[in-house]
């Protein structure tokens, strides 16, 4: 009858170990690579929109470094990511690549086109802050959170 | 459709001043001239096309400066007529790092997802122009996934900036998609065609096997020009 108790405590403190972690695990980061998807969502979810412009013909793998990163990752919570590829060879439609209907819309939203490029728009479509390009982590990390509304 | 190119010759727009700035803008300013235009066989050799007008002097010309420059006779009096008249460039780093991309297609699988990485850009441009291997089984100078600041770094301790019109066959970089100041992406210089058309050698991204392509200028991005310090 002892061991019985004993073996019951056990699995009543897993259960609450695992209810614990369970209720302290974060927010999922929500990923998108088409911009109206992410424009929708960020509006839906009253977040501000991140939009990474970004080649998978980058020279080094510095997003997918990035956005592995703890620090980043805990930043990037606040918003809705949207990674564009410009150079995304899949067809977007019988007339375009996806990678030329990101780029069209690099030139069309920011006047540059370079990649890669992260900005930060709120919910209504607007530009919060000037672009960032290639830069260290600490400085992607401060421009994130320059785009994290104070409540947060 | 050559000829027809070259018929529709223009005069040339005058330059207004000499700055790296303002010739940024303007590489697509070219006199039109008789040139080559340099693809790859099946092995990964790098030929020249000959052109309407084409001549030995023109040929001179396209390669001053470069690693065959003192082999021009020679490229001259084998030229091929099969397929279009055309010179074979003898083996090279260049040459060795294309043949390997052929034969080797497994490890260039092209899917840009893919998770199999190779060298990159600047791994195969600044080998290249310091006549290295590039990758021909292995590996030499430097990381072959070298950083934006290293190769950045490269650049400063042992190039200068020059005009895209000094720019030398095989041995020019050229430095683009700048982000946040660095040059996300190296090119070396393949020469120009009759109809001003700039063509590069160069490794795009990790998978892909190197090549040889007509670079598509994007008005919205620089192009820098480097030649190796003590360069003519």
């Amino acid at each position: 009858m002892k061991k019985e108790l004993n073996s019951m405590k056990y699995i009543v403190i897993i259960t609450m170990i695992c209810f614990f972690l369970g209720c302290t695990e974060k927010e999922e980061i929500i990923y998108f690579n088409d911009f109206e998807e992410g424009k929708v969502k960020a509006e839906e979810m009253n977040k501000n929109l991140l939009i990474i412009f970004d080649l998978y013909g980058s020279s080094t793998n510095y997003v997918d470094e990035l956005l592995e990163n703890k620090e980043i990752k805990k930043v990037l919570k606040s918003f809705v990511v949207t990674r564009l590829m410009c150079d995304d060879r899949k067809m977007k439609d019988s007339i375009q690549t996806v990678g030329s209907y990101n780029s069209d819309l690099q030139r069309k939203l920011m006047n540059q086109y370079y990649q890669p490029m992260f900005c930060i728009f709120n919910t209504s479509g607007d530009k919060i802050a000037k672009p960032l390009g290639y830069s260290k982590k600490e400085l992607v990390i401060d421009y994130l959170k320059s785009g994290v509304p104070p409540q947060e | 459709m050559l000829l027809k190119e070259k018929e529709k010759k223009t005069t040339p727009p005058k330059k207004k001043g000499n700055s790296f700035h303002q010739e940024e803008h303007s590489i697509s300013h070219w006199i039109p001239k008789p040139d080559w235009i340099p693809s790859l066989n099946k092995d990964g050799d790098i030929i020249l096309q000959q052109e309407v007008g084409d001549n030995k002097e023109s040929l001179q010309k396209f390669l001053q400066g470069s690693q065959w420059e003192s082999q021009v006779d020679d490229l001259w009096n084998n030229r091929s007529h099969k397929g279009g008249s055309h010179v074979t460039l003898p083996e090279s780093n260049y040459s060795n790092a294309f043949n390997y991309g052929i034969k080797h297609s497994e490890e260039f699988p092209l899917d840009q997802r893919s998770r199999l990485k190779n060298y990159n850009c600047y791994h195969f441009a600044i080998n290249g122009v310091w006549g290295k291997p590039i990758y021909n089984g292995q590996y030499s100078f430097g990381d072959y996934r070298m950083d934006a600041e290293s190769a950045q770094e490269v650049l400063n301790k042992f190039f200068k900036r020059t005009y895209s019109q000094k720019a030398i066959f095989g041995e020019t970089i050229i430095g683009t998609n700048y982000s946040g100041g660095f040059p996300m992406h190296f090119m070396v210089y393949g020469g120009r065609d009759n109809a001003g058309n700039i063509y590069v050698l160069q490794k795009y991204g990790e998978t892909d096997p190197p090549s040889i392509n007509r670079l598509i200028e994007e008005k919205l991005q620089e192009y820098k020009f480097f030649n190796e310090k003590g360069a003519k």
